[in-house]
């Protein structure tokens, strides 16, 4: 990579020709990777193990619904939490109720369309 | 010349020039994208500059390598794999040359955090550390109050505000309700956990001969790469280590997978791409996995890397050398 190549690559417009050019992996803003089974996989001794797990996890009665996995030493990893790793469901699901209630996501969620059509005040004052 | 990257502990201008240069790429509309065109809302709200390397992060989270049943550990486009330190280099790059050209100034280095050095301080006393003054970066909040990042209910409009973000219980981008600033735990209450040391980093870089080892990923037994994104853990009930730790002890908006919120992001994966290039100078500049068919795909030495913020591509390869772009002032090196 040339410095030239670095300058003429930082600007706005190249920004919004970025966007417009990778249009297709923008669906993963409102459909990130969907929560499945977590499949964990061994051979031992010639045989071939297949564990599918699913979990169905809820905080207040709200569902956790971000991506989840299991690795084979049973260590658990929520995607929306992605710099840790936990050998606990419940401390996993206690350090999701810490971040969440910082950010304020708790009490009721808050995706793009329930705010669009909430009538909630947006406050953006960029205009 | 190469510009010269410094610590925003020891070196004041960069670390005002930095603030200066996030504040006005988050007041920065001229690329004209906005909520709307990224499908996010109805509505046409206004996307920044800075906001736009937010969504990227996030979609590059969201990308699995490769995405079928075989990728158990979740590895995805940055992330739990080994093109971790090539793809943040190329995000560094960009943001730095944006942050030039907002401040008008070409000799302009992004600043890193040499987090270790604060590490190295008692754990209790970590929080109160200078960065987390009014005269750093602002300290912990919700949302955080004081300093360049500060947020002021009764003046939302000119406040560092936070546009979108990774709601944990649902996993999906959300809008805040109303105006909120930036969110920082640092060390949370019960935790007894500090950041890394400079003996964690300094063990890295003599212990680590090799970058990556199969299956690259987060359960890599060994490796540079494994150790310095945080996955090997140095006592088996550590939360995190290294780069991750440090995402962790700020915690708040650091915390998922929108953390470029948190200008410390940048900081810290600064520091990050810092104790990369010490140790290519001390073990060369290699990389692994090479392109053999059976290595993941997005993580192989000659595999494209893309942005969702600029047409330019890269490869993990063309990372590896960019000191003809910028140098570090110190390189940590053990004796």
């Amino acid at each position: 990579m040339e410095l030239d190549d670095l300058k003429k690559a930082a600007t706005t417009a190249e920004m919004a020709a970025a966007l417009d050019e990778q249009k297709e992996s923008l669906h993963l803003l409102r459909h990130p990777h969907p929560p499945g089974p977590s499949i964990r996989e061994e051979v031992y001794k010639g045989h071939h193990i297949k564990v599918v797990t699913t979990y169905e996890i809820t905080v207040d009665g709200r569902p956790v619904s971000g991506h989840l996995s299991i690795d084979n030493s049973g260590s658990v990893h929520y995607h929306a939490i992605p710099n840790q790793e936990f050998l606990s469901m419940i401390d996993m699901v206690k350090r999701i109720i810490d971040v969440s209630a910082g950010l304020g996501t708790l009490n009721g969620p808050s995706g793009p369309d329930d705010h669009d059509h909430g009538g909630h005040n947006h406050g953006h004052g960029h205009d | 010349m190469a510009r010269v990257r410094r610590n925003v502990l020891t070196d004041r201008s960069s670390l005002e020039k930095f603030c200066r240069g996030v504040n006005l790429l988050k007041r920065d509309f001229s690329a004209g994208v906005t909520t709307k065109s990224l499908g996010l809302s109805e509505m046409e709200l206004p996307v920044s500059a800075y906001d736009q390397f937010v969504i990227w992060h996030y979609v590059a989270m969201n990308t699995l390598t490769p995405d079928d049943d075989t990728n158990t550990t979740f590895r995805n486009a940055a992330h739990r794999g080994s093109v971790f330190l090539p793809w943040h280099r190329f995000m560094l790059l960009l943001l730095e040359q944006h942050l030039q050209r907002v401040l008008e100034d070409d000799t302009f280095g992004l600043p890193y955090w040499d987090w270790a050095a604060d590490g190295d301080q008692p754990v209790g006393q970590q929080p109160r550390l200078p960065l987390w003054s009014d005269q750093g970066i602002g300290g912990a909040g919700t949302p955080v109050t004081e300093g360049p990042f500060g947020f002021d209910e009764q003046n939302p409009d000119e406040s560092f505000r936070v546009l979108f973000f990774e709601d944990t219980i649902s996993g999906e981008l959300s809008v805040p309700l109303g105006p909120r600033g930036l969110v920082r735990d640092l060390q949370r209450p019960t935790s007894t956990f500090g950041l890394p040391t400079s003996q964690q980093v300094l063990g890295l870089l003599e212990s680590e001969t090799k970058y990556d080892v199969p299956n690259w990923d987060v359960r890599s037994p060994s490796g540079m790469r494994n150790v310095l994104e945080g996955w090997l853990r140095f006592t088996p009930t550590s939360p995190a280590e290294l780069h991750n730790r440090v995402h962790v002890w700020i915690g708040g908006d650091m915390a998922p997978g929108t953390s470029p919120n948190d200008p410390a992001f940048y900081l810290n994966h600064c520091n990050v791409d810092r104790i990369w290039e010490a140790w290519m100078v001390r073990h060369g500049r290699i990389y692994e996995p090479d392109d053999s068919p059976g290595n993941p795909e997005g993580h192989r030495l000659n595999d494209e890397i893309t942005a969702l913020v600029s047409r330019l591509r890269t490869t993990p390869k063309e990372m590896l050398d960019v000191s003809h772009i910028y140098t570090y002032d110190a390189l940590p090196q053990p004796a």
